[in-house]
């Protein structure tokens, strides 16, 4: 195997660390709370706490399969085993952009800004979003890593001047339905699970300390957290927010003299958003570049896929519910067999070519 | 070729054109038809008296070929008499400076360097004056320039390497850099730019500056500059190449990061602790440039209910009246201190302080009190310009940023804030400067750079070169 690492798709462990941290607030703080609350009430807790454990679970077998720069042998392998991972994962990826576009759409209009067409939105956001990918993924991991500690700072200090009364007591799962129910309700919103799965496609620089798991760790613990306490602060009436971190801003200690901290909740979350799907359109685009070979043409194709529906869409929230169909599920089964059979991929072509050298 | 002199002395007047400041002096030496052509005012007449003109005038024996032998037993300085064949080098020669010397009968031609170009005294920079450290600036000779650094880099490892550019100016242009710390990539790559360039004149650095940059239409200048040999020192010494281009006092880097914008040389005469908090000025400084202006447009045109009560209520009361939209005000004050800078510049400097009562007092006061503007835009507006020159090496980037902030906060309120921000950090970490990412040590993260960013460590516990960028010796210090 060739030893030399491609820098196209090369990013350092420290940068998959911020990644995971920036990709892990957004998407399991984003919408999902809400949209569980909406279904199972206070058992949304239990559900995300085990998301977050099955995605850890998964993330293993993506970082191995990162490690052991599984994307180079999957390149070398035959078409009919490359074609259709790279279709599947096309597939995946788009689905997830699209949906997380339309989240991020959604919430830029709904919550701060009602007066700006989403157009709008589409047409400022996606150029930065598409220059970027066109860029390749050290511009995205390295706008990361810069905006990592504005972000980490500010949600430290939302949270830092909470006003609000805290009852754990909410936090007891109440089960209105069975568990197999519940469980249902949970795999339905698939489109929020494999946050990670665009990893499949780096190839990792070990690069000094190993950051990876002790980001891993917190950035879950801490969803677990927020979650906790936003459950505990606003009970079932979270079912009605579109987004946590804005919803623990609002209201605050210091309101009278520095003003609502509304816009400080924007901040980190349309970075967190920038990043996220920056991440998410280049993943994309390398696997429609693992099948027609011209990135350049792979990335244009997925721009115009993603915006040709984003101009067109009227009313977000039929998104919303078409991904809690049986794209929900799909998503789900995929995001999590996906990289399990990418690394029993890897194991089996590692020994072909161990065999052959 | 046997030197006829009257023909070669026609010849080289038709080249030049007839011009008047081409001199011709006209002698004879040990029997031989002699002839030395110069331009008026390059040269020192006083050498070319006593030490050429002189002794060879007095040369009382027949000369006979070959006369190198000979010039060299009786000039002084026998090393610096070069020998050209073709006369389209002699023309060259001759308008750099150089003195041609024809013999009757010889072969060639022979070429004396004795340039005394006009210049002026080396003095303190007026655009990087300092409260402590050493004064000197570079001046528009290359020659003193490189003497300047030499002077501070005493080391054989020190490379000089002279180029020339321009098809009409011929501008010198030196390449300097350490032998075994700057990487050979980047030297080659620098040599490889300047030898490509084909314009008609290299007047300044700044020719060069555009040439060297890796892209074209960037709105961040991606090369270094500084007019201060000590600056340039300690960037040579941590891998830089410095350019230094005859006819110009200000000295090119390469590569560049943004942050060196952010540094100054006071910083290392002075303790860390001081040092740190200087450039947390300077960043806030460069943040209330770029950002402030146009978050105030966004906050008074759609987001007033984001402010607390008691700075609303100021805030409603110095603007009610106002006949212009915020944003429209804003971009006339802008307006106004723009025009105000650029007049402020060119005009002479005894009429300076009159403007600056005229622009403080006059305008601005007057278009408050007649409520034409709000004190509150005057004051966002003052504050962001003396920010700008916190950062005086991005003063023109920043003043396009401004702009264009005050226009996005304008149509689209705080998200086009942010947007802007978002975008203008995506924009800068996909620039490389000769390998170097322009945003580091910050995008990417190089941990052992962190200690000479923002935040700043004693100068003892610096040493290792900076990892940002490619260089091929990273310990400075024991």
């Amino acid at each position: 195997m060739n030893e030399t690492l491609n820098p196209e798709r090369t990013i350092y462990n420290r940068q998959m660390a911020i990644f995971i941290f920036c990709i892990a607030i957004l998407a399991k703080l984003a919408d999902l709370p809400a949209l569980l609350t909406r279904q199972v009430q206070s058992s949304a807790f239990i559900l995300i706490a085990i998301y977050c454990v099955l995605e850890v679970i998964v993330f293993v077998f993506i970082y191995l399969f990162a490690v052991g720069r599984g994307v180079e042998y999957l390149n070398r392998s035959h078409p009919a085993v490359k074609i259709p991972i790279y279709a599947i994962l096309f597939l995946l990826l788009i689905f997830k952009l699209f949906f997380l576009s339309t989240y991020a759409i959604n919430v830029v209009t709904d919550l701060f800004f009602d007066t700006i067409d989403p157009v709008i939105i589409v047409m400022t956001m996606f150029p930065i979003i598409a220059f970027m990918v066109k860029k390749g993924i050290q511009p995205i991991a390295r706008t990361a890593e810069f905006f990592f500690l504005i972000c980490f700072l500010m949600i430290a200090f939302i949270f830092m001047f909470l006003d609000t009364e805290v009852n754990f007591n909410r936090l007891k799962p109440i089960f209105t339905d069975a568990p197999a129910k519940i469980l249902d309700k949970g795999l339905s919103v698939g489109l929020f699970f494999g946050d990670t799965t665009s990893f499949l496609l780096v190839m990792l620089r070990k690069h000094q300390k190993n950051y990876v798991p002790v980001s891993l760790f917190f950035s879950y613990l801490l969803v677990i957290a927020i979650t906790a306490l936003s459950i505990a602060i606003f009970g079932n009436a979270l079912s009605i927010s579109q987004n946590i971190i804005v919803e623990l801003v609002t209201y605050n200690q210091i309101v009278a003299i520095i003003g609502r901290l509304q816009w400080i909740g924007l901040i980190p979350i349309m970075i967190l958003i920038t990043v996220d799907l920056s991440f998410l359109f280049w993943g994309t685009a390398e696997a429609l570049t693992g099948i027609i070979k011209k990135r350049e043409i792979a990335t244009y194709v997925v721009l115009l896929t993603l915006l040709i529906p984003l101009l067109a869409i009227s009313n977000y929230e039929r998104i919303f519910e078409f991904s809690t169909g049986p794209v929900g599920y799909i998503s789900f089964a995929l995001s999590f067999l996906l990289p399990i059979v990418c690394y029993i991929m890897l194991c089996v072509l590692r020994r072909k070519y161990a065999k052959v050298n | 070729m046997i030197m006829s002199i009257d023909g070669f002395i026609k010849q080289i007047k038709d080249a030049f054109v007839n011009s008047d400041d081409l001199m011709v002096r006209s002698f004879t030496s040990g029997g031989l038809d002699c002839a030395i052509i110069y331009i008026d005012g390059w040269i020192d007449k006083e050498i070319l008296d006593q030490d050429v003109l002189k002794p060879l005038i007095e040369v009382n024996v027949k000369l006979v070929p070959p006369y190198l032998d000979k010039l060299k037993s009786t000039l002084f300085f026998p090393e610096d008499i070069m020998v050209s064949y073709e006369l389209g080098e002699v023309c060259t020669k001759v308008a750099s400076g150089d003195i041609a010397l024809l013999m009757e009968g010889a072969e060639s031609f022979f070429m004396l360097s004795l340039r005394k170009p006009p210049m002026r005294a080396v003095a303190e920079p007026p655009t990087e004056s300092v409260l402590r450290g050493p004064r000197e600036g570079f001046i528009e000779d290359i020659k003193t320039n490189i003497a300047l650094l030499r002077k501070r880099l005493r080391s054989p490892k020190l490379v000089v390497t002279m180029m020339n550019a321009g098809r009409y100016s011929n501008t010198s242009i030196a390449i300097m850099y350490i032998d075994g710390i700057a990487d050979e990539k980047i030297i080659s790559a620098v040599k490889e730019k300047i030898s490509r360039i084909d314009i008609d004149g290299v007047i300044d650095s700044y020719y060069v500056a555009h040439r060297l940059q890796e892209r074209k239409f960037s709105i961040f200048d991606e090369v270094g500059t500084s007019e201060k040999p000590d600056i340039v020192a300690s960037k040579i010494l941590e891998g830089r190449i410095a350019v230094l281009v005859d006819g110009s006092p200000v000295c090119l880097t390469v590569p560049m990061l943004l942050l060196e914008s952010f540094q100054d040389s006071y910083d290392y005469y002075s303790s860390s602790f001081r040092s740190t908090l200087v450039r947390m000025y300077r960043l806030l400084g460069a943040l209330f440039t770029i950002i402030m202006p146009g978050m105030y447009v966004a906050l008074e045109s759609f987001h007033m209910h984001l402010l607390p009560l008691k700075f609303l209520i100021v805030l409603f009361n110095a603007t009610s009246g106002i006949p212009f939209p915020p944003a429209i005000e804003m971009l006339i004050v802008l307006l106004l201190f723009e025009i105000l800078n650029q007049a402020s510049v060119r005009m002479p400097r005894f009429m300076g302080i009159s403007l600056s009562v005229v622009g403080a007092i006059v305008l601005g006061d007057t278009a408050v009190k007649a409520g034409l503007i709000s004190s509150p835009a005057v004051l966002i507006t003052a504050l962001s310009a003396i920010g700008i020159f916190c950062v005086p090496d991005q003063v023109q980037t920043f003043s396009i940023l401004r702009t264009l902030f005050v226009i996005l906060g304008a149509v689209l309120g705080l998200y086009g804030i942010i947007i802007a921000s978002v975008g203008l950090v995506c924009y800068t970490t996909s620039i490389n400067s000769y390998g170097t990412p322009f945003l580091a040590p910050y995008a990417p993260i190089v941990a052992p750079d962190l200690k000479d960013g923002f935040l700043k460590a004693d100068e003892v516990d610096m040493g290792t070169r900076p990892y940002s960028f490619p260089n091929k010796n990273r310990r400075r210090a024991k």
